[in-house]
């Protein structure tokens, strides 16, 4: 998408300038990265690769005020490389921490620009194992904001990527409550009753999530873990 | 006498078109083409023809890609809205909805323009004042259409009331969007008008009854997003600016309009469930395939027409969706699927009020989907149908079901067999001979002669099911395109009776005595006995097997904000009938439940509540979220 | 008018350094200044102050706006009465609560009546006696004390009657906090306002100052202060209901009651969606600049969410905005409601109890919330409000009330007694000033 933009623009400009003297424009030689970090922990924030936490960034001087997105990575940090050295106004959304506010930013060559935040839940205490012809997780929950985690979930997948909306099986259970922060929570999956995804003697990755109730919260999560079944 | 005249303009309309494309766009718009085209009565009744013409009406025309998929090269795979629902999937296709998809946006503005034209030339023309009031009201009608199709796609809107003049600044015709409340609220404005102006007479045109109708329709679509709105909530300026979302508390407002809407109708006196009082199941089962065959009965309060084959006049339900074996030679037969999840939804008449789904093995299990497992104990059956014996006529009326017949021909729908030594062989093309009878997997020798599994051509089903409902069974199909005429209903009473249900339900007030009588009206055509208590579950259960392929489902989940849950991560099922040749020499058949073969997970991204809006760059509208 | 309120505000900075500097002088308003105007903050003498922060203090708002036939005020039934179907008569009313009665001395008949036909009597803000029954109730309950509602239409100089109401409600009002060491603060309602309104709001102030020497420590030990200053509230910026005057009217106003030495601080009251400047607030990035030069922010949460949506609303709200607020060096005070009940005043039966109480469960949510969210103090809307039936005082319960034609009163529970919210809220003030034994699950009386 951001490919196809760029590609639009130049042949536009190319268009444009044909009759003209050479472009003498820059290309997209700036890049904004950095990392989301939990402002208790210093630990990095686990995010989802598909339909997670974004970052949207509007660069000054264009009427419009249509965003891109840069999306963030599962570890929690985010690169784009290949943007248009300017001043941007850049702002997470529907994130799994507290919202915080936008920040005016001056990208020019590789900038770094962290977020220090607080997720919605700090899973806990994580184990993933596997449990004869079950995988087992167990983990705590600590949850920094008063509203009820929706759910929280166990998720496998083939790539080390998987989380609530990447996963080949999930086992949930639908919370609905605030969490007991003295609560040891158990999730399994029965890699019997799904030999025809999971098959056996194959690697797989799991990692446990819980989601607040709130707006378009996403899932807080531990690093996956790496399975042989 | 109407029907026909107006079907005959179509025609008309059909050929014009086909001749000269933009001889009635009025694309160039200047006033003097204009009065020539108006200041005759005949000029407007074409001119309606095309206005008719242009309707988004979501019929068998209708694709992911758009309205009116009958002309030009029609070929896009046959790829229907239902595909992208759990009523079915394409026998090939994994696609689901994206981006492009369902949008209407120019088509939506073209038509809006072109009845601001004809809104502006009615107090000119020479005619009555009765005629007069028709047409305004007509013309409200044509406008509301387009105006539900917009909000339901993109929330609020341009409104753009009245025709705009070009005075050389572009600019100046730009109309922000309006917040979604306005547009629906105009919407219902606008049914109002047509309510008011239209006569009480039924035929292929707008009158007071279809504009009750197309109010039932958009007032419930309104009302369920002011409901459950909470259950996917969005951000972004769209938001802030009140462009899309409606608040709760608009709920009940606009589920009173629905149900007002709907009672004009339900006490029009007009308007009847065709066949209401089946002698049984089997009989409910043709009534209801009939009802669909030829449209032309008290059930129906607007339909749209086919009478003659051809581009811009035929569509192409018959030779996508009828099984292999029927195809006629036609190369691509078999396209729409209908899944397992679909079929479990019926209820069987042993437990009403319940979904019934299909049952194969002792244990009762129907949650596994890993395949065959020779270690679980599968229910024989004497055929390759008697598992859907109990269920809801409307199934069998839906959809074709293995072993049955159709155009006199038993159509196999066959996954493979369980060998006697106990080892299944499921979708590999084999046989084996057992004292000296030939035993095939897919149920037949040759890819002519069975429906099911083979993925030769993509030509038959993989879920198990294969299509009936619409399916023109008197006539062999002709291997064309664009030569079904099968007429689409558009609006009929059974939907305006589960509106009328669905919003006494859903808002907690009304007649539910009534409300109960009319969602068990609905079932004891399709040959229930037992009436069921009026609850939400009950009356969505029954939307989806009673409107089934009417395209109302996918705007179900939008509406109800059910789409981002039903699906995340889906897998759709099929069921493989398998002969159980361990049974031999008896004739036994087990059935497997399992994910559709070859298919994918598919998620609905919440932003997709929302089509994107095209052309912002030019238009300088604000775009809907996450695009 | 420029120069006047130049003048003004001279003169008041003189009265304030004089009367709260030189403590012993307080009464000489012609003392010179000990700062001159910029040089430095002002500093207050808060001997024997009672309430030097809001901080860990259950405060609830007051309206004092009701007047009786038969008071001194000459109003009527104001704000019992209902102009939009005829006045205060069986059938028509502003309120739907009717005020349980049985303590208060001085009564007025009321044009209701109760099944049986005995007289209904209500009670006039505007007689000391019944404000100071208030104030014994907030000392008995263990509430701390109240913010008094200016309306700025109400007390323009143009509206006799209104001024005089409203400054002889504060004047009852003042006595009685001394009295029962009650927190009391004044608090300016912007609704309704003009641009020049928001400007006359300074004349007001500077005449109550005058009035009743409010930041005289000797005299109002009990009036709240905060950050080392006199605290003074101004509710209504911000919000995007297309007000007459705007946040850079506040702004200035901030500006001069600040003065150049700081000589207030100042509690906003703003939309609640006022971080992310959504919904109910202007889209207007002055909003959080003005925050920042304020001492306290209030966001109004009435009707913003009910029971059943109160955590999935307010959860992150709350968090985000503490956050926030702590990043940017301004104290925030949650607003808390009992439910909302406007039948009577908007002639609609489907607005009767249209947030339910629930018996107490929707307030104790919420002061559970705020407080597990990191919230030190508390608003609550409000103490007497029963036109919108947020009252937390006392009032009849259902099978108590009197006969209303064809409408109806609305009543607290019937299984609860009358005082039941003036306890709740009183364990909420324990739980905020520090005690123990509380969490979520609402406390057993």
């Amino acid at each position: 998408m951001k490919k196809l933009r760029y590609i639009f623009f130049i042949v536009a400009l190319a268009a444009g300038l044909a009759s003209c003297e050479k472009d003498n424009y820059d290309g997209p030689t700036a890049g904004l990265s950095g990392r989301f970090v939990d402002v208790k922990t210093q630990e990095l924030i686990e995010q989802d690769i598909i339909l997670g936490t974004t970052i949207e960034i509007i660069e000054h001087g264009y009427a419009s005020r249509t965003p891109q997105a840069l999306i963030v990575k599962t570890d929690g940090t985010y690169a784009n490389s290949m943007l248009f050295a300017n001043t941007y106004t850049v702002t997470p959304v529907r994130g799994n921490f507290l919202p915080v506010d936008s920040q005016v930013v001056n990208i020019s060559g590789q900038t770094t620009l962290d977020f220090s935040v607080t997720p919605y839940i700090r899973v806990n205490d994580v184990s993933i194992l596997k449990t004869g012809t079950k995988v087992v997780a167990t983990f705590k929950l600590e949850q920094n904001v008063t509203n009820n985690v929706k759910k929280i979930g166990l998720y496998a997948h083939s790539d080390a990527r998987v989380g609530e909306p990447m996963r080949l099986v999930a086992s949930e259970i639908q919370l609905n409550a605030v969490s007991d922060p003295s609560q040891v929570y158990t999730l399994e999956i029965d890699l019997a009753a799904n030999s025809s995804i999971l098959k056996p003697g194959n690697k797989y990755y799991f990692r446990v999530g819980a989601l607040i109730d709130a707006g378009e919260a996403k899932p807080n999560y531990r690093p996956a873990v790496r399975l042989d079944i | 006498m109407t029907t026909n005249k107006f079907s005959f303009i179509i025609l008309l309309t059909g050929i014009l078109f086909s001749g000269c494309n933009k001889v009635l766009d009025l694309k160039p718009t200047d006033k003097i083409q204009a009065e020539a085209l108006f200041g005759d009565p005949e000029g407007v009744k074409l001119y309606m023809a095309n206005l008719y013409y242009q309707l988004p009406v979501e019929d068998f025309t209708y694709f992911r890609n758009g309205f009116n998929w009958n002309s030009g090269d029609p070929n896009n795979g046959g790829f229907a809205p239902a595909m992208a629902t759990d009523e079915a999937v394409h026998s090939e296709f994994g696609d689901f909805v994206g981006d492009g998809d369902f949008n209407c946006w120019e088509g939506s503005y073209k038509l809006i323009r072109d009845v601001n034209l004809l809104i502006d030339a009615i107090p000119t023309l020479k005619i009555r004042e009765d005629e007069k009031a028709a047409l305004t009201g007509e013309s409200a009608f044509i406008k509301a259409y387009a105006y539900f199709a917009l909000a339901k796609r993109y929330g609020g809107v341009s409104l753009i009331k009245a025709s705009q003049q070009y005075t050389g600044d572009a600019a100046s015709l730009r109309v922000a969007r309006s917040t979604e409340q306005q547009t629906w609220d105009y919407v219902l404005e606008l049914c109002d008008q047509a309510i008011n102006n239209l006569g009480d007479g039924v035929s292929r045109r707008a009158s007071k009854w279809t504009a009750y109708a197309l109010k039932s329709r958009a007032a419930l679509h309104a009302a369920s997003l002011a409901k459950f709105g909470n259950r996917a909530p969005m951000s972004g300026q769209a938001v802030n600016d009140k462009l899309i979302g409606l608040d709760a508390s608009l709920a009940n407002g606009y589920y009173e309009a629905c149900k007002t809407a709907s009672l004009a109708l339900m006490n029009a006196g007009k308007f009847e469930l065709f066949m209401p009082n089946p002698a049984n199941a089997e009989a409910a089962a043709e009534n209801y395939r009939l009802l669909f065959q030829d449209p032309g009965n008290k059930e129906v309060i607007f339909a749209k027409g086919y009478t003659l084959p051809g581009a811009f006049l035929g569509h192409n339900y018959d030779i996508w969706y009828q099984p292999a074996q029927v195809a006629n030679g036609w190369p691509h037969p078999g396209r729409m699927n209908p899944t397992l999840d679909l079929v479990d939804t019926y209820e069987s008449y042993d437990n009403p009020g319940h979904s019934a789904p299909i049952v194969t093995s002792t244990d009762g299990n129907i949650t596994d989907y890993n395949g065959f497992n020779a270690g679980r104990t599968y229910i024989q059956f004497d055929s390759p149908n008697d598992i859907f014996k109990k269920k809801d006529a409307r199934l069998w009326g839906t959809a074709i079901l293995p072993s049955t017949l159709w155009k006199s021909i038993p159509i196999i729908i066959q996954a493979g067999y369980v060998k006697p030594d106990g080892n299944a062989v499921i979708r590999t093309n084999e046989h084996m001979v057992i004292n000296g009878t030939t035993y095939y997997t897919y149920g037949a020798a040759s890819t002519s002669m069975y429906s099911g599994f083979d993925t030769y051509g993509g030509n038959n089903t993989r879920t198990g099911f294969s299509f009936k409902k619409f399916m023109n069974q008197t006539a062999p199909i002709v291997p064309g395109w664009n030569q079904s005429t099968t007429d689409f209903i558009d609006f009929r009473l059974a939907e305006i009776l589960l509106n009328y249900a669905e919003a006494v339900v859903e808002s907690g007030t009304g007649d539910a005595a009534l409300a109960a009588k009319a969602l068990n009206d609905i079932r004891k055509r399709a040959a229930h006995t037992t009436d069921i208590p009026l609850t939400s579950d009950n009356v969505q259960r029954e939307r989806r097997v009673e409107l089934a392929f009417e395209n109302k489902r996918f705007w179900d989940l939008i509406r109800r904000r059910e789409y981002h849950t039903e699906f995340n991560n889906r897998l759709k099922h099929s069921l493989l009938p398998l002969q159980d040749l361990r049974a031999l020499p008896a004739t036994k058949y087990i059935f497997v439940r399992v994910n559709v073969p070859n298919s994918n997970t598919q998620t609905f991204q919440p932003k997709s509540y929302y089509r994107p809006i095209p052309g912002i760059g030019s238009n300088g509208l604000v775009q809907n979220p996450q695009y | 008018m420029k120069k006047m309120s130049w003048l003004f505000c001279i003169w008041m900075i003189c009265a304030v350094t004089a009367c709260s500097k030189n403590s012993k002088t307080s009464n000489d308003n012609t003392a010179p200044p000990e700062n001159p105007p910029g040089s430095e903050e002002v500093v207050y003498d808060e001997t024997g102050c009672l309430y030097k922060s809001y901080k860990n203090l259950v405060m609830a708002g007051y309206q004092g706006w009701f007047a009786a036939q038969g008071d001194a005020s000459e109003r009527g039934w104001y704000h019992y009465q209902n102009g939009s179907c005829g006045g205060f008569l069986p059938g028509c009313s502003a309120v739907d609560f009717w005020p349980d009665m049985s303590e208060y001395v001085k009564k007025y008949k009321s044009p209701f009546q109760f099944p049986g036909g005995t007289d209904a009597y209500l009670y006039s803000p505007y007689d000391e006696e019944s404000v100071d029954l208030h104030f014994k109730w907030m000392k008995d309950y263990g509430i701390d004390g109240v913010f008094m509602q200016r309306f700025v239409g109400e007390i323009k100089s143009s509206n006799v009657k209104g001024k005089r109401h409203f400054n002889k409600v504060l004047e009852n009002a003042l006595k009685a906090a001394e009295k029962y060491q009650r927190a009391i603060c004044i608090m300016y309602d912007l609704s309704g306002c003009t641009s020049e309104d928001v400007a006359y709001l300074e004349e007001d102030w500077n005449e109550l100052q005058t009035l009743f020497s409010l930041f005289d420590n000797k005299k109002h030990p009990t009036y709240v202060r905060h950050n080392g200053k006199p605290l003074l509230s101004i509710w209504g910026v911000g919000f995007n209901d297309n007000r007459k005057y705007t946040i850079a009217n506040v702004d200035q106003l901030v500006t001069k009651l600040k003065g150049k030495g700081n000589k207030v601080s100042v509690m906003l009251g703003v939309p609640y969606y006022w971080r992310s400047l959504k919904n109910d607030t202007e889209n207007s990035a002055q909003l959080h600049a003005l925050i920042k030069r304020s001492d306290i922010i209030m966001p109004w949460a009435v009707g913003r969410y009910d029971n059943n949506n109160y955590s999935n609303v307010a959860g992150v709200e709350l968090a985000a905005d503490i956050q926030w607020c702590n990043t940017n060096k301004v104290d925030y005070v949650p607003l808390v409601f009992p439910g909302f009940s406007w039948g009577n005043l908007k002639n609609d039966p489907a607005s009767y109890n249209s947030i339910p109480r629930l018996k107490g469960d929707f307030l104790w949510k919420q002061i559970a919330g705020a407080r597990l969210s990191g919230a030190s103090s508390l608003y609550v809307a409000m103490f007497d409000e029963i036109d919108e039936g947020t009252a937390i005082y006392k009032c009849a319960r259902e099978s108590e009330l009197p006969l209303h034609a064809d409408k109806r009163f609305v009543g607290i529970e019937d299984d609860l007694s009358s005082d039941y919210y003036l306890w709740l809220t009183g364990q909420a003030g324990r739980w905020f000033h520090g005690e123990g034994g509380y969490s979520a699950t609402k406390p057993v009386r």
